[in-house]
């Protein structure tokens, strides 16, 4: 039911296709389907449709940063990124969202630039110290909130969305949209 | 060509249209109800943060229909789509938290009781608390209201009459209740438009955690939709149009409403006959649909003789404040996943003078106080603990420990306050002179100018909200506040205001135009004051009172 989304008016066809492939994903019994599934997922996942190659590298670098890896994994294994550039290439992206385009263009320049002359080296070669100095450095504090916000929703918003793999933000926080959908009664914890 | 015929046309199937569709139709007549969103289905209403809280599953993609929301007061123009409620069969209510509170007696005569106040426009309702009465009792039987528990010293005469049991509460209300109880208030159970135990045919409450801004899968939750419109439906006589959009209303000769022109699916135009018109497109809709209709002979708008249409448009005064308690052993009790916090506190609801710091307006005017748990938005949980709209946002490993702590060792809740919203005639509705919608006609430009007093008062009433949290033994800085003194932009009243004298009032008593003898207005639009609580309840009440009178009083003259 979760993943009937043929109505959504925003619903581009691949990703359609992606989310018809999960719901026969989620209705298979056998693991290895839903593996297979996983694969398939991951490998559309394989290259950004919005960034450049080297502009998504920067991203991912400038995500990890954001909500870095420790005991649970960080944005990058969450693919906060993918995500990210789901989002920016949607057809009809609007309202509030409409400058992201330009904040993310602009900043992630900013990074690579700020690394090149600081460091002499790219922003997501950097080790993590430099790397917070050089996004603590951006003068346009818009791309800091509009990363930070944008990091979140990619690594808590339903997989179905690019992020979140695994469900794996979810996991950080011991959520199960699905447990709470199970729950029996006021009592059951 | 030939226009369909109906006796009654409703505009609008939310809290204000469905009644009367549902009580006309009953009565035999023929009832032509036009929603202009979808008709969603159980099947609809899974757990999709994303595609409930933003986009355009709820209300219009926001570049095919929008609002200009100017609010002088914080210097920001927008355009969004924000101060529309859902948009589909049984409007906000389908996606409603659900507080259902009576207005209080005097909330209907604030100028006798409390007096004018110099940059309002305060008035009194056309009828008394005792009129309406009846028909919270009789809205609480139809669509089955969990009930409070008679502990409000401050409740309206009736309060809880028709009601079924409370629903069961998460264990963090005892807490609250003590902390209130030790500072002298009297906190009791809010009553909400969900089902605690089978009613009707729908099924009991299955404590999901998502309820607002999400829809119900099981129907425990009262929308229109699941009870009104159904029944309107299962009468026979009434035929429920979604996707048409209304732009225009059409008088005839005699000056009665004649025709609704609407715009279905695909573009095509339509008009519809009607011997009576009921509007309830939500306050700010419905004044921009009489504003669309002028006419040579009323060039202000449809039944604008007052100048009134479109002024003093109102919200609730709104603020939201979290707090975080850490978990206790595997076996705290916080740890419970009911997520009724279900507590109200009304004794803020009105502010004595000795309450107010010097140099502040008074007006006497406060609010409820509702203490909640916020459904599990788990990204947008976390946005708030990164303080995203602050000044220095928190990121890195800092961020990622203050949201496992927040988020999973936690228990996260907090209240709102629903407050007045003192109305005035800077805040209101026109029509756009620069944005259109999609299909070319004027946007409505909504001006936001609360009175200082009004935010004033909100302040107050969320200081003391803190208070009792501080009083629970929170820490202050696990206490975060998310916005104070701002509104709820989809509780939205005033605009065609219900007055005896036509020539401030647009709306007579009944909440039928004093210009147009057979166009009824039913949705929020006919308060003149706000009250302190969410307008829901009352718009409903409301609607059954004029459907009623207009089956009983108005047929043989109007049919």
């Amino acid at each position: 039911m979760r993943r009937d989304r043929a109505d959504h008016k925003w619903v581009t066809r691949r990703r359609f296709l992606t989310g018809s492939a999960m719901v026969a994903g989620g209705l298979a019994a056998g693991g290895g389907l839903y593996t297979a599934m996983q694969r398939l997922r991951d490998g559309h996942h394989a290259g950004p449709q919005f960034f450049q190659p080297d502009q998504f590298d920067q991203l991912e670098a400038a995500c990890e940063r954001v909500l870095p890896s420790d005991h649970d994994p960080g944005a990058r294994a969450v693919g906060a990124a993918h995500y990210i550039d789901q989002l920016l290439d949607e057809d009809d992206f609007v309202g509030d969202f409409l400058q992201w385009r330009e904040v993310f263009r602009r900043g992630l320049r900013f990074l690579e630039n700020q690394s090149q002359a600081t460091y002499g080296a790219h922003f997501a070669s950097l080790d993590a110290a430099a790397q917070d100095a050089v996004i603590a450095a951006c003068p346009d504090r818009r791309f800091l909130r509009v990363l930070i916000e944008a990091t979140l929703d990619g690594v808590f918003y339903d997989p179905f969305y690019g992020g979140n793999r695994d469900e794996a933000g979810w996991r950080m926080v011991a959520f199960s949209p699905r447990a709470s959908f199970r729950s029996k009664g006021p009592g059951s914890a | 060509m030939v226009d369909e015929q109906f006796d009654v046309c409703v505009v609008g199937s939310g809290a204000g249209g469905a009644p009367v569709a549902c009580l006309l139709a009953e009565a035999g007549l023929k009832v032509l109800l036009l929603e202009r969103g979808p008709n969603r289905r159980h099947r609809d209403f899974y757990v999709d943060e994303k595609r409930n809280l933003t986009g355009d599953f709820w209300r219009p993609h926001v570049n095919l229909h929008r609002h200009v929301l100017y609010q002088p007061g914080i210097g920001r123009t927008e355009l969004t789509n924000s101060t529309i409620p859902a948009t589909c069969v049984g409007g906000g209510t389908v996606q409603m938290a659900a507080y259902f509170h009576r207005m209080h007696a005097d909330d209907l005569r604030m100028r006798s009781v409390h007096g004018e106040l110099a940059g309002a426009n305060v008035a009194d309702w056309p009828f008394d608390y005792s009129e309406l009465s009846p028909f919270y009792t009789k809205v609480a039987r139809l669509i089955g209201i969990s009930g409070t528990d008679g502990r409000n010293p401050y409740a309206p005469p009736g309060d809880g009459d028709g009601s079924l049991p409370p629903l069961a509460n998460h264990p963090i209300a005892e807490r609250i209740e003590q902390a209130c109880t030790g500072l002298g208030l009297h906190p009791f159970k809010s009553s909400m438009a969900i089902l605690p135990v089978e009613h009707d045919g729908r099924a009991p409450c299955f404590y999901c955690r998502f309820c607002a801004n999400y829809g119900c899968p099981t129907k425990s939750k009262g929308s229109t939709a699941v009870t009104f419109v159904r029944k309107a439906l299962a009468s026979g006589n009434c035929e429920l149009r979604t996707a048409c959009f209304v732009f225009r209303i059409e008088l005839d000769r005699h000056g009665h409403a004649g025709r609704v022109h609407y715009i279905s699916k695909g573009g095509s135009r339509h008009a519809a006959g009607a011997k009576l018109v009921c509007l309830a497109c939500s306050a700010i809709e419905t004044a921009r649909l009489l504003l669309l209709s002028a006419t040579p002979t009323q060039p202000n708008g449809l039944a604008n003789s007052s100048g009134q249409l479109g002024r003093n448009l109102m919200f609730s005064a709104h603020s939201d404040v979290s707090a975080f308690v850490r978990f206790g052993e595997a076996t705290d009790p916080l740890r419970n996943k009911n997520h009724f916090v279900l507590r109200s506190i009304q004794d803020f609801y009105r502010l004595p003078h000795p309450h107010w710091p010097d140099g502040q307006v008074p007006h006497p005017a406060g609010g409820t106080i509702s203490f909640y748990a916020p459904a599990d938005n788990i990204a947008a949980k976390a946005k708030r603990v990164a303080q995203v709209q602050g000044s220095q946002p928190l990121w890195g490993r800092d961020l990622k420990e203050a949201i496992r702590t927040r988020l999973r060792d936690s228990y996260m809740f907090g209240f709102e306050t629903f407050g007045e919203f003192l109305p005035n005639e800077q805040t209101r509705v026109a029509l756009s002179s620069n944005y259109k919608d999609q299909w070319g006609f004027p946007i409505a430009h909504v001006t936001v100018r609360p009175h200082p007093a009004t935010r004033a008062s909100n302040h107050y009433l969320t200081a003391r909200g803190i208070e009792i949290l501080q009083a629970m033994e929170i820490d202050r800085e696990d206490i975060v506040e998310h916005s104070i003194g701002s509104i709820n932009p989809v509780l939205i009243y005033g605009t065609c205001r219900a007055g005896d004298d036509r020539t401030t009032a647009v709306l007579n008593r009944w909440c039928r135009s004093h210009d147009v003898p057979n166009l009824f207005v039913t949705d929020g639009s006919f308060m003149p004051t706000s009250g302190g609580v969410p307008g829901t309840f009352t718009i409903m009440a409301n609607a059954l009172r004029v459907a009623e009178h207009i089956r009983d009083e108005e047929l043989a003259r109007l049919l």
